[in-house]
C-alpha cells in the first residue's frame, strides 16, 4: 500500500483579545517535515520562556540529527523531550522564572507515517472526508479521573477540572504520549492551542475546516479569526499539515 | 458524509479512518483487540470492552463485538466436524463374515456418510456466528436467510431479499411469534423507502410508540400533512401559534430525548419510530419543495436533518439554516453550558404556549447539564437541581415528550447527595433501556 505523500504546512500565532502577551510558540517546516505547538502555562511566570526553550531546544535537536529511521523516531523524540525538560526547571530554578512550564505538541513526518509527541492540553485533530478525530488525550484532571489514572476524589480535591497533570517543567519525571499515524493523502492534521478549543468547539472546527479545503493556507487566520470573534480569552496557535500525494 | 471511525490501539498508533466494513476487516488481520479504544467523527474514544458505552456511542459495533471479538479470535466458520474415536471402534469390531475388500468399501462408505451427515449439520446449525438448531433453520429458513443477508448493517442485498420475500413475510408475520422476529426487519425496509409495508398496517409498524407520533408515517401520509398545514408554517415559526398537530410536535420533538432511548426495542435502523417518521417527513418535504422553496420550508427542512443528524450522533451542518422557534430549539438541545441558554432566544420573542415549553425545556436542559457538570455536584449545584425539581413539579409539564425517567434520575442524584455516578447506577437498573446522558 505504498503511496508517497508530500506534506503541506500554514500556521499564524494570535495573542487573542484579552493577554498582554503571547505564551505560544511555534516553529513549522514542511521541507523538514517538522511541527511544534507550546503553550506557556497561564498563571505561571515565564509561560513564554518555557514555550519557546521546548520549540527552540526540539528543532535544534531535529536539525542536528543527520536522518532518523521509522524505529529511531520514539527514542529521538524521548531523549529530545526529557532533555528539554531539564533544561527548562534547571533555567527555572532560583530566577525569576522558577516554576515555568508549558504544553508540547509536535508532529514529525517521517515517509509515509506522522509521530505525533504530546504533553498537555494543546491538541491535534485528523480530519479526513468530513470527518474529524482529537487525536491526542488532553493530560488534565478530569481526563485522568474518568480514566481511573487518578482516584475519584481528584476532581473535588481540584477545582479547576482542566488543570494539567503534564507538562514540560512540571516534574524531572517527564511522560510523553507518541503515536504514530499512517497518512494518507487528503488527510489534514490540526495542531493548536486551548486559545483556539476553549473558544470554538469541534463542531464549528469541522465546518469551518470543510469550508476552507480547498484554501488551507487561509485557515489558520480564518480559525484564529472564529477564536477572537468568540472572545480571544486566550492566545491562539494554529498549524495546518495537508497531506497531499507527490 | 461517509461515516468513519479510527482505532487508537494501546495509546501508541492510530489505525483508520475505516468504515465499518474495514474496521472487521481489520480486527480479522488481528490489527487491533477489546482493550483498544474507537472513534467516530466529533464522537467519543470507547474502549472495544466497554460494552456499555459501545452500545451507546456505536451500536452499529455491537454486533461485531457480540459474535466475533468477545467469543475468540479468528472464530470465523465451524470446526471441522469429526467421526468420534468410539464410532470407528465399534464399526473395527464388528462382524468378519463379509469378504474383506467389500467390509472395507463398506466401512468407508458409512464413516463418509457420517462425515457428511454430521458436517451438514454443521454447516445448517452455524449462521452468521452463532449455532442455531438446525431444525428451526430449517422451519424458518427465510428468516436466517434474512438474518444473513443483513450481516451487520441495513443493505441492499437485504432489501431485495426482503422485497423478494415480501408476501410470505407478511403471511408469515400473521402468527404473533413471528411478528416479533419479523417486525424490526420490515420496519427496517419500510422506513428506508416510503414507511408502508403492504399486508402490515401504519399501526402496527408504530407498535407502541408514543401516542403523538402519528398511526401513519409514510411518505404519501407526510405529503398530505405538509401541504395542509403550508399556510401555518410562517406564525408557527415567528413563535405567533402553537398547533398541536402532528408535524409540529414532530419538528418540536426533543433529540436528546430520542437518542436516549436509541435503539428502541423491535427498532434496528431506524432506530426509533421518532426516527422513522422523521425519515419520512424529510423525504416528503423535500419532495415537495422545488429549487425557488421559500425559506420557511428550508427552515423546516433545516431542523429535521439537524434531528437526524442529533440523533444518530453525527454532527449536523444545518444549524445556520434555521431561524426563529425552530432555531431557538435547537439551540437549547445543543447547549453544552447553562450560559449558553440565554444566548438562545436572541432572535425570538416567544409568548404564550411557546414562552411555555421554552419554559420546560430550559429546564430540563439545565437538569441535565447540571448532572452532567461533574462527578459529584458541589453543594451550591445539588441546591440548584433541587431547586429546578420543584419548579419542575409545581408548573407541571409542558412538555409533550415524557421526561419521567430523567426527573427520576435527577431526584435520585438529590437522594444520593450529589454523587451522579451512584444514582445513575440506581435508575439504570431501574430503565435498562434509557441512557441518561445530556
Amino acid at each position: 500500500m505504498g503511496c508517497i505523500v508530500r506534506i503541506e504546512m500554514f500556521g499564524a500565532t494570535d495573542m487573542g483579545r484579552v493577554r498582554k502577551n503571547n505564551q505560544d510558540s511555534l516553529y513549522f517546516n514542511a521541507e523538514l517535515g517538522l511541527l511544534i505547538v507550546a503553550d506557556g502555562i497561564g498563571g505561571r511566570k515565564g509561560g513564554e520562556v518555557a514555550s519557546s526553550l521546548a520549540v527552540n531546544g526540539i528543532k535544534e535537536a531535529y536539525l542536528n540529527c543527520e536522518s532518523l529511521r521509522h524505529e529511531e523516531v520514539e527514542p529521538f523524540l524521548i531523549q529530545s523531550i526529557d532533555h528539554v525538560n531539564k533544561e527548562i526547571i534547571t533555567k527555572g530554578n532560583g530566577s525569576s522564572v522558577e516554576g515555568m512550564a508549558t504544553t508540547l505538541n509536535c508532529i514529525l513526518f517521517v515517509g509515509e507515517k506522522a509521530f505525533i509527541c504530546h504533553m498537555g492540553d494543546s491538541r491535534t485533530y485528523l480530519y479526513f472526508k468530513n470527518n474529524l478525530w482529537q487525536l491526542t488525550l488532553d493530560h488534565n484532571v478530569e481526563n485522568y479521573v474518568e480514566r481511573g489514572w487518578l482516584p475519584d476524589g481528584s476532581l473535588a480535591a481540584n477545582p479547576k477540572k482542566g488543570a494539567l497533570v503534564r507538562a514540560l517543567g512540571l516534574s524531572t519525571q517527564c511522560e510523553v504520549d507518541i503515536y504514530e499515524l499512517r497518512l494518507q493523502p487528503g488527510e489534514i492534521l490540526l495542531t493548536c492551542s486551548d486559545g483556539l478549543t476553549g473558544m470554538v468547539n469541534d463542531k464549528k472546527l469541522l465546518r469551518i475546516i470543510k469550508e476552507y479545503e480547498d484554501r488551507l493556507y487561509e485557515l489558520p487566520a480564518r480559525l484564529i479569526a472564529e477564536a477572537n470573534e468568540a472572545g480571544g480569552q486566550d492566545n491562539i496557535t494554529v498549524v495546518i499539515s495537508h497531506v497531499a500525494r507527490d | 458524509m461517509e461515516r468513519l471511525y479510527l482505532i487508537r490501539v494501546g495509546m501508541e498508533r492510530f489505525l483508520g479512518p475505516y468504515t465499518l466494513k474495514q474496521v472487521q476487516e481489520s480486527y480479522h488481520k488481528m490489527q487491533f483487540g477489546l482493550q483498544d479504544e474507537i472513534s467516530g467523527s466529533l464522537r467519543q474514544w470507547v474502549t472495544f470492552d466497554n460494552i456499555e458505552g459501545v452500545r451507546r456511542h456505536y451500536p452499529e459495533l455491537v454486533q461485531l463485538i457480540h459474535s466475533e471479538m468477545m467469543s475468540g479470535w479468528g472464530m470465523s466458520v465451524a470446526p471441522s466436524p469429526s467421526v468420534p474415536n468410539n464410532a470407528r471402534m465399534r464399526l473395527g469390531n464388528g462382524s468378519t463374515d463379509f469378504d474383506r475388500p467389500l467390509q472395507t468399501r463398506s466401512f468407508l462408505y458409512l464413516g463418509l456418510f457420517i462425515m457428511v451427515l454430521v458436517a451438514l449439520i454443521a454447516f445448517m446449525s452455524y449462521r452468521d456466528g452463532e449455532w442455531v438448531n438446525p431444525i428451526a433453520y430449517l422451519k424458518d429458513r427465510t428468516y436466517y436467510q434474512a438474518k444473513s443477508h443483513l450481516g451487520d448493517r441495513y443493505n441492499a442485498r437485504f432489501e431485495g431479499f426482503m422485497d423478494r420475500n415480501r408476501q410470505d413475510i407478511s403471511q408469515q408475520m400473521k402468527a404473533k411469534k413471528a411478528f416479533s422476529k419479523w417486525i424490526p426487519y420490515v420496519r427496517s425496509v419500510a422506513f428506508a423507502k416510503d414507511g408502508r409495508w403492504e399486508g402490515v398496517s401504519g399501526k402496527r409498524l408504530k407498535g407502541t410508540a408514543d401516542s403523538y407520533l402519528p398511526n401513519d408515517c409514510s411518505v404519501g401520509a407526510w405529503d398530505d400533512r405538509w401541504r395542509e398545514s403550508r399556510s401555518q408554517w410562517l406564525p408557527f415559526l415567528e413563535g405567533r401559534i402553537l398547533p398541536k398537530d402532528e408535524w409540529a410536535r414532530l419538528l418540536m420533538m426533543d433529540t436528546h430525548w430520542i437518542r436516549n432511548r436509541t435503539p428502541m426495542a423491535g427498532w434496528m435502523e431506524p432506530g426509533s419510530y421518532h426516527e422513522a417518521c422523521l425519515r419520512m417527513a424529510l423525504k416528503s418535504l423535500v419532495k415537495l419543495t422545488s429549487e425557488d422553496a421559500s425559506s420557511d420550508s428550508k427552515v423546516i427542512i433545516s431542523r429535521m436533518r439537524w434531528q437526524l443528524g442529533g440523533i444518530a450522533g453525527t454532527s449536523p451542518s444545518e444549524e445556520y439554516e434555521m431561524s426563529g422557534t425552530l432555531w431557538a430549539t435547537s439551540c437549547l438541545e445543543d447547549a453544552h453550558a447553562n450560559d449558553d441558554l440565554k444566548n438562545c432566544f436572541n432572535s425570538v420573542k416567544a409568548k404564550g404556549a411557546w414562552q411555555e415549553f421554552f419554559d420546560g425545556m430550559i429546564l430540563i436542559r439545565r437538569m441535565a447539564l447540571l448532572a452532567a457538570s461533574e462527578a459529584q455536584l458541589s453543594d451550591a449545584s445539588l441546591k440548584d437541581l433541587h431547586a429546578y425539581l420543584n419548579i419542575y413539579a409545581g408548573k407541571g409539564s409542558e412538555m409533550f415528550m415524557g421526561y419521567d425517567e430523567e426527573i427520576q434520575f435527577y431526584k435520585e442524584v438529590v437522594q444520593q447527595k450529589g454523587n451522579v455516578k451512584a444514582a445513575k447506577a440506581v435508575v439504570q437498573k431501574k430503565y435498562p433501556g434509557v441512557h441518561f446522558e445530556p
